[in-house]
């Protein structure tokens, strides 16, 4: 018998990477201007022919090859840019794999002019698809140009399956908006044949992001800026008149890299979600900083996508920050900050899924004023000190804060009162809670209370749909209670909807379900969640199939579940009982990321003003 | 229709038959009481369907005759009359006005022609209410069963609490009872937890092979009962449908919940290798203590149980906040941590009864962490039996 399994020529094998790696012009550019971007280069060109299938051209001033790194530059798994497999762990590198350009070459003629600074004279090298490369001497300016010409020529298949010209040069030109928005330090220079669409010097962010994305931006980015022991955040966001139907305007970058990740944008769009309606997307612009360990960027050849040792820390961190900045920018709704800020007493908050290392947090409940850790936890260490340095924030005449303590009292002891009421930079606010006091109960669905002079009307549906909402999200991955039965519940289900339960048991588990499905019409109810009352155990689980059923169950199915559940539990809550009952049912929810609304985008609490009030009487 | 009785007696009457009216009836005319009078008996029924309760008292006759009662107006006017009245009932035949005569006053209330009275048909196959047939005996009865005083009370007092709310198994909502010749036991589960209670009493008398699941509110009724109960099954074509309870004066006429009661007998560990010896008293205090801490939605109570310390902690992620409480105790083992929801662990720790051997002292049996566990008053003991499921974490 003859053997069958060869080793595949080079150039076959680059042609297989090149499928992979170069998928269409776009490719080609995302690939040749992460190189200039790893060669330094501060200036970079890219000039575009019939969008990019005549002429891809990039110009930079990087630092350039020599000859012998020339020749070697278009070889497959040739890079400079790892040596060891450490380096692999922690690439700080756009690019690492070493097929790029030799993808590149085996679907394109490719000419390479390089110069290296100390170098006199550059190097010219011209590739052809199964020719061997020509390397000559050649004039040229320090840095390196790469002409890639007539793209997918040899691959007539490839070729016919590019779109339409505006379409591939609206991929083009989106990375490379995507460049300059991420390196608004360099400059991006833009042609499109001899048209120039754009020539962007090194400005800040913020105008880079203007001069990229439009005018109509200004007054509406809102910034971000975060950082814990394990990322930092920086970025725009926007508010929500310049949310869109689409979901362009949506940038994600780590460490540089342009990413797409569902936790993240699925912790962004969390935060919206009381502010956008659904059909809206909302406008970020978001740069992450992460210790390149963490994170596993070689999941695909196009690197855009990336893989977290820990989504949760990503999904929670993302969260905070954008809840920040909403709320301090008066995104969310809220009860008036400057009015109320000079009466409420600080609150101590363990914030507890934010924070993994629950780090206690001081936080001015009203206003939402987070207080600085270090000075917090010093003086929590010395009571009898004065709890916050004025010296620390401006003064402002415009109030101070009164003698109203009482939960201060309560955590801290003896009162210390802060004498001035401070000018609230953007960072320091955070959370809300006032000081809440319970009037009344319309069983079951209304809680009445007053905070300061303002009446609060509570739906403890919504609020308990809140609650729980954030319970599940909370604890998803981590501890989730699991109620077992004696006696499990078997249950016959029309087929869809046991086809549902297939495609969404694994999530049910993390809740804390255990199902087993017997047969395409029984399954087995074993275990519940715990926050589930006897009784209500098939109603709920039903209820949440067919909620499902209706959707298209793609993505964040734990969330969906969760939301779903949150809000069949809602419906079922018993009538709060004591009055401590209430307090701590309104201080659970004065610890969500948002009381005001429901994940479903029902009105938790109503405010009804003094004036409000007069206003009835007038 | 006419006749006198002490005031007392209507009192003690009425409290009788009165659980049968439900608080809201969908049929009105269930809100009222059936009275008759004849041969110096007063006869009055009430029921809601499910339950029908006869008590039978003497009076003295003037006219006989039957009348619809508005039970609950009717109850609130004797309630507040002078026991030691004389209570005159008179119907008038025209227009159905009942006037009650208490010596001071006069009160007249509007009653309804017993005609109207609704047919009780699971219980009376006949066309017009045949309760007739029910007092003379003549129906086919099955078993029969005698409590003694406090036995009923027992049986139901220690195991309603865990009946289940689950519609959807009905066998579930209500508490089983096995007559098995020497003894008879009584059962309730909501699959989170289950309750045994079981008793032989000699003066008792227990048919053999008889289970019978009674709903709920049955068994509420039997609770408040301390006497001695005949018990009767009844059937219709040759399957139990009711059940008859007879106390003194009074016939308590429940139906049962036909139904297949969970195997309960499987889920029971046979063997338990861990016995954990703790005070009730200190227990029922830690789990009160650290409840307030726990998560109101999940309810969740951790027990850490080492050789002579056990911790019951509750905490709530969201709120921060946490509790523990250390008592001393005995156990068999090394560690062992488990979880329970605090309110089901209270209720079963709570409905212990320690008898005197025990000197306060509860045994908590364990098998395995995922396997429900045994809380009873003394390892030998089997009169009260709890088993408790754990909550397990994810």
């Amino acid at each position: 018998m003859s053997n069958k399994i060869n080793i595949l020529p080079e150039f076959i094998a680059n042609q297989i990477a090149a499928g992979e790696v170069v998928q269409r012009p776009e490719s080609v550019v995302k690939e040749l201007v992460e190189n200039s971007l790893d060669a330094n280069a501060t200036e970079i060109a890219i000039i575009i022919k019939d969008a990019g299938k005549q002429l891809i051209h990039i110009i930079d001033n990087g630092t350039g090859m020599s000859r012998e790194d020339l020749e070697l530059s278009i070889k497959r798994h040739s890079t400079s840019k790892i040596y060891t497999l450490e380096d692999l762990e922690e690439i700080k590198t756009y690019g690492f794999r070493g097929e790029a350009l030799a993808s590149i070459c085996s679907v394109a003629q490719v000419e390479i002019r390089t110069r290296q600074e100390e170098d006199k004279i550059g190097w010219k090298l011209i590739s052809e698809p199964l020719k061997d490369a020509v390397i000559e001497p050649v004039i040229c300016d320090k840095g390196t140009q790469i002409f890639v010409k007539n793209l997918f020529y040899n691959v007539p298949a490839r070729r016919k399956f590019l779109r339409t010209n505006l379409t591939e040069f609206r991929y083009i030109a989106d990375t490379v908006i995507k460049f300059a928005i991420s390196n608004y330090n360099k400059r991006f220079t833009f042609y499109d044949y001899d048209q120039l669409i754009f020539d962007l010097i090194p400005d800040t962010f913020e105008n880079r992001i203007i001069k990229t994305l439009g005018k109509e931006l200004i007054d509406h980015l809102i910034p971000v800026n975060y950082s814990n022991n394990y990322l930092k955040i920086s970025g725009f966001i926007g508010t929500k008149e310049i949310a869109r139907k689409t979901k362009s305007n949506q940038y994600l970058f780590l460490n540089g890299r342009s990413i797409v990740n569902r936790s993240i944008n699925f912790a962004i769009y969390s935060c919206y979600e009381a502010i956008l309606d659904k059909n809206k997307h909302p406008f970020y612009i978001l740069m992450l900083e992460i210790d390149p360990k963490k994170v596993d960027v070689n999941i695909h050849p196009q690197k855009n996508e990336v893989k977290f040792d820990d989504d949760k820390i990503i999904f929670n961190s993302v969260f905070e920050s954008i809840i920040k900045s909403l709320k301090t920018f008066h995104q969310i709704p809220d009860i008036d900050y400057f009015e109320k800020l000079s009466q409420f007493p600080l609150q101590k908050e363990l914030s507890t899924h934010q924070f993994p290392n629950k780090q206690q947090i001081l936080v001015n409940k009203i206003t939402g004023e987070i207080i600085d850790n270090q000075v917090s936890k010093q003086n929590f260490i010395q009571p009898q000190g004065n709890f916050i340095q004025g010296q620390r924030f401006k003064e402002n005449p415009k109030t101070s804060y009164t003698r109203n303590f009482s939960a201060y009292d309560i955590l801290f002891g003896k009162p210390n009162i802060i004498e001035k009421r401070e000018n609230i930079k953007p960072e320091e606010l955070i959370n809300i809670e006032p000081q809440i006091k319970i009037l009344g109960y319309l069983a079951p669905k209304y809680l009445f209370a007053l905070s300061q002079d303002d009446l609060l009307i509570i739906n403890t549906f919504a609020a308990t749909e809140r609650i729980l909402y954030e319970t599940f999200r909370n604890t998803e991955n981590t501890e989730r209670l699991r109620q077992n039965m004696l006696f499990p519940i078997k249950l016959n289900l029309p087929q869809d909807q046991i086809a549902t339960l297939r495609m969404i048991n694994n999530e049910l588990e993390r809740l804390g379900f255990e199902i087993v499905i017997e047969s395409n019409s029984t399954i087995n109810l074993i275990a519940i969640p715990s926050e589930i009352k006897s009784g209500d155990e098939i109603n709920i689980l039903k209820e949440i199939i067919e909620e499902l059923e209706n959707q298209e169950i793609t993505e964040f199915i734990y969330d969906k579940i969760s939301l779903k559940l949150a809000k069949s539990l809602a419906l079922r809550k018993g009538p709060l009982q004591t009055k401590e009952e209430m307090e701590e049912f309104v201080n659970k929810l004065f610890t969500t990321t948002n009381p005001f609304f429901s994940p479903s985008k029902k009105t938790i609490i109503k405010i009804l003003k003094n004036s409000d009030i007069d206003n009835y009487f007038a | 229709m006419k006749f006198k009785v002490p005031m007392n007696e209507m009192q003690s009457l009425l409290q009788k038959v009165m659980p049968a009216i439900p608080p809201k009836a969908t049929l009105p005319i269930l809100e009222h009481l059936h009275f008759s009078a004849e041969h110096g008996k007063l006869r009055a029924i009430a029921t809601d369907q499910d339950i029908t309760i006869i008590v039978t008292i003497n009076v003295e006759t003037e006219h006989e005759g039957s009348v619809l009662v508005p039970g609950r107006r009717f109850e609130q006017i004797i309630k507040l009359q002078d026991p030691s009245a004389i209570l005159e009932f008179t119907v008038d035949v025209e227009n159905l006005d009942i006037k009650l005569f208490t010596g001071t006053g006069k009160y007249i209330i509007k009653g309804l022609n017993v005609d109207e009275y609704l047919d009780i048909p699971e219980l009376f196959k006949a066309e017009k209410p045949d309760i007739e047939k029910l007092i003379s005996g003549n129906f086919k009865a099955g078993a029969k069963a005698i409590f003694s005083k406090e036995e009923a009370k027992f049986l139901s007092s220690k195991t309603v609490f865990a009946v289940s709310e689950d519609e959807y198994r009905p066998a579930m909502t209500g508490v089983l009872f096995q007559f098995r010749n020497e003894y008879v036991k009584a059962v309730a589960t909501d699959s989170y937890r289950l309750v045994i209670a079981k008793s032989g009493e000699s003066e008792s008398q227990y048919p053999d092979n008889l289970d019978i699941i009674l709903p709920k509110r049955t068994v509420e009724l039997l609770k408040k009962i301390d006497e001695r109960i005949e018990i009767t099954t009844l059937e219709t074509n040759d399957r139990i449908t009711h059940i008859r309870f007879d106390v003194d004066n009074t016939i308590f006429i429940s139906k049962i919940i036909d139904e297949r009661f969970p195997p309960y007998e499987t889920v029971i560990p046979l063997e338990n290798k861990y016995y954990l010896q703790v005070s009730q008293k200190e227990l029922i205090k830690a789990i009160n203590r650290v409840s307030i801490q726990a998560n109101t939605f999940s309810k969740h109570v951790k027990l850490s149980i080492s050789k002579n310390q056990l911790v019951v902690s509750g905490r709530d992620e969201d709120m921060g906040t946490t509790g523990d409480e250390t008592i001393s105790c005995e156990f068999n083992g090394d560690t062992f941590e488990t979880g329970f929801n605090f309110k089901f662990l209270l209720e079963a720790v709570q409905n212990i009864e320690i008898d005197e051997k025990s000197d306060d002292i509860i045994t908590i049996m364990f098998s395995e962490p995922i396997k429900p566990v045994l809380i009873k008053s003394n390892p030998a003991s089997d009169d009260l039996v709890m088993l408790l499921m754990p909550v397990r974490i994810n």
